[in-house]
């Protein structure tokens, strides 16, 4: 009597949320990709983290930021205080620094957590993520070295 | 006093809007953020104190007026009408209310953000006093200049929202009458330096000001500025007043000549069904309004004489350019509010929604009705665009042209960013608030105001950091902040439409 009841007959909503959750991925790694463009892609990158936030969030992904905020946190406030020693080379060589070690940082999480629901396109997310990380970064740095050089000419 | 229950619903319902809340905060801080730095200026002898007081109150006035103006017609024009489609006018004919009632009642509770925005930016002009150069009495008689623009364009709102029947109808007559009373006119008169022009409208009395009225030829005279415009106000409520109890039937409305292009288009088998369901666009009438405003110019500096064009050609260029890319951004927000709101509240997107086509198609047809609607405006706009751009070039000599012919093309690149922007935002608003004015109002604020009121915010804040000193040295930075606000803001929205269209058509077409 089971099978007769007529929930049991009903399609389970799941794929239809899979599919949705699918075309986020990849508009993740789309948006991920326009916002890797330093300055011009400002708003795609901030997009793009939203959405993986987002589905990571629906597949009950446990993913922690702390470590890449934190090293983006230190770098800039070690950036300002360089700059005031006019140490410009060190700031860019450190900013390749960030950059590589939050690839590392998030690529070791991508290797650790695993999602409770399956995403076939979770590397796009991931990949999106990194891309409007890495922009995000090349134009905060651009705007904070232009913000320097003004601030420097304007007090000459 | 029977009007104050419309007016106490009205206000009900705005009070539990976040914006009716944030509008005010956002008016006071930008009207003070722009007043503290022009205070720095001033003390840090940057500017004579004197010279950025009369500044800061040229801006704040200028700005208070347009905003005024814009959001009194834009919150008032829709506003009968939409109780007329709805039906709900008719029941409130069945109580004791009369047509001045429900007027004065709608009136009351749609220009009070207005007014409140106004109070909350009004003691930042006072900080042109602190400064000098502005007397008391051109801060009493730019109050009362606001005050008539508010009244004014509130009430002509309303006249004709009390005349259509139609949200498209309403939001055009209300552009065109903003476009022709709130820009044209003043600026014909300011070249014409005709009295009799500027006592028409309520920028009139703004322009007697001393301080504001010294480059001008022949200031308009106070009390008929002041007046004239108020009596007209008060003339426009008493017409709405005796159309509304006459105009609320769907009867009193039907247009016959509309009815047979209606019945005729019905009979053509549709390519796509989605503009066909929608309102069909109207390209020609667009394209009609762009002509006029061309003509206008054209006409006004033409009177004021050729060695007078001779000087000011770049001016009056840059002002067509500009006027003819607002009207085209206007009627993109508009055009893309209206074609997914409509659908949603009579039901048709849910059948649309039952049919093959889907989402993606419907889509799709809504993007081909745009596209449809903006071709030959936008073709003629970027002709106009060209002849301007090669008249400058040719004026200059071919040689030292580069810097106009290098605006143009910026100003035609942005156009056309706008254009896609404003369509997709406007489509996601239109559809999510199914209220096709809000849709347009607020797809114009996220994409052509907000960037703008970033970059203002990024400049008072640069020259605060700067200690009130404005220079060449904040001319690379200010522009370079406003060039990534304006990408950034067009790029996120856009995203953020894209995003929710894709993903939550279905639940945003069934949500009531």
């Amino acid at each position: 009597m089971k099978h007769l009841l007529p929930s049991s007959g009903l399609p389970a909503p799941v794929s239809a949320d899979r599919v949705r959750l699918i075309r986020r991925s990849m508009r993740c790694f789309v948006f991920g990709l326009m916002g890797a463009v330093p300055l011009l892609g400002l708003g795609m990158a901030c997009l793009a983290l939203l959405l993986g936030r987002q589905v990571a969030q629906e597949t009950g992904e446990p993913v922690r930021t702390a470590g890449v905020n934190g090293c983006a946190a230190a770098f800039f406030a070690l950036a300002a205080a360089l700059l005031c020693f006019d140490q410009t080379s060190l700031v860019l060589a450190l900013a390749i620094l960030l950059s590589a070690l939050q690839g590392y940082l998030l690529f070791r999480e991508y290797r650790r957590t695993e999602p409770a629901q399956w995403n076939p396109a979770r590397h796009l997310v991931w990949w999106g993520a990194g891309l409007a990380l890495a922009g995000l970064n090349l134009s905060s740095i651009i705007i904070l070295l232009g913000l320097w050089s003004w601030i420097r000419n304007f007090g000459s | 006093m029977n009007f104050l229950p419309i007016a106490h619903l009205e206000l009900r319902r705005a009070a539990r809007r976040p914006m009716t809340y944030y509008a005010r905060c956002l008016a006071g801080l930008l009207a003070f953020s722009t007043g503290l730095a022009f205070v720095f200026a001033g003390f840090n002898r940057t500017m004579s104190a004197a010279s950025a007081g009369r500044a800061a109150f040229g801006l704040l006035a200028g700005a208070a007026y347009v905003l005024l103006a814009a959001q009194a017609i834009l919150l008032t024009c829709d506003c009968l009408s939409l109780e007329k489609r709805e039906g709900t006018l008719g029941l409130l004919f069945l109580t004791d209310l009369n047509g001045f009632d429900i007027v004065a009642g709608k009136l009351a509770a749609r220009i009070s953000l207005s007014f409140y925005c106004l109070m909350a930016a009004f003691p930042a002009f006072g900080f042109c006093l602190i400064l000098g150069g502005v007397g008391l009495g051109d801060l009493v008689m730019v109050a009362l200049g606001l005050l008539n623009t508010l009244f004014f364009f509130a009430t002509l709102g309303i006249l004709i929202s009390a005349c259509v029947w139609r949200e498209r109808a309403a939001t055009t007559w209300g552009g065109l009458a903003l476009l022709l009373l709130g820009v044209l006119l003043p600026i014909l008169g300011l070249i014409l330096n005709s009295t009799a022009f500027l006592a028409l409208i309520p920028a009139g009395a703004m322009l007697a000001a001393p301080s504001l009225a010294a480059g001008i030829g022949s200031p308009p005279n106070v009390a008929a500025s002041l007046l004239i415009p108020h009596a007209l106000g008060w003339l426009f409520i008493g017409a709405a007043s005796g159309l509304v109890p006459r105009s609320w039937t769907p009867a009193a409305n039907i247009n016959p000549a509309r009815r047979a292009i209606a019945t005729r288009q019905s009979r053509t088998p549709p390519h796509h069904p989605t503009p066909w369901v929608t309102e069909p666009a109207k390209p020609l009438l667009t394209t009609a309004l762009l002509i006029i405003i061309c003509a206008a110019i054209l006409a006004g500096a033409l009177l004021a004489g050729p060695s007078w064009l001779a000087v000011q050609w770049g001016q009056v260029a840059l002002l067509t350019i500009l006027l003819l890319h607002s009207v085209l951004k206007y009627q993109a927000a508009s055009q893309a509010g209206r074609m997914l709101a409509g659908q949603r509240r009579s039901g048709e997107l849910e059948l649309l929604l039952t049919t093959p086509y889907g989402e993606a198609g419907v889509l799709r047809g809504c993007l081909l009705g745009l596209k449809r609607g903006l071709f030959w405006p936008t073709l003629f706009a970027l002709g106009v665009d060209l002849a301007l751009l090669l008249f400058g070039w040719w004026k200059a000599w071919f040689g030292n042209g580069q810097a106009w012919a290098a605006m143009v093309v910026a100003e035609v690149v942005w156009l056309l960013v706008n254009l896609y922007s404003l369509s997709w935002v406007g489509l996601f608003l239109g559809l999510k608030l199914a209220n096709p004015a809000r849709a347009a109002s607020q797809a114009i604020f996220y994409v052509v105001l907000l960037p703008w009121l970033l970059a203002m915010a990024f400049a008072a804040l640069a020259a605060l950091l700067a200690g009130g000193r404005f220079g060449p040295d904040l001319g690379l930075p200010g522009a370079g902040m406003l060039v990534i606000s304006l990408v950034f803001c067009n790029s996120l929205f856009t995203g953020w439409a894209v995003n929710e269209l894709r993903d939550n058509f279905r639940s945003w077409a069934a949500h009531s």
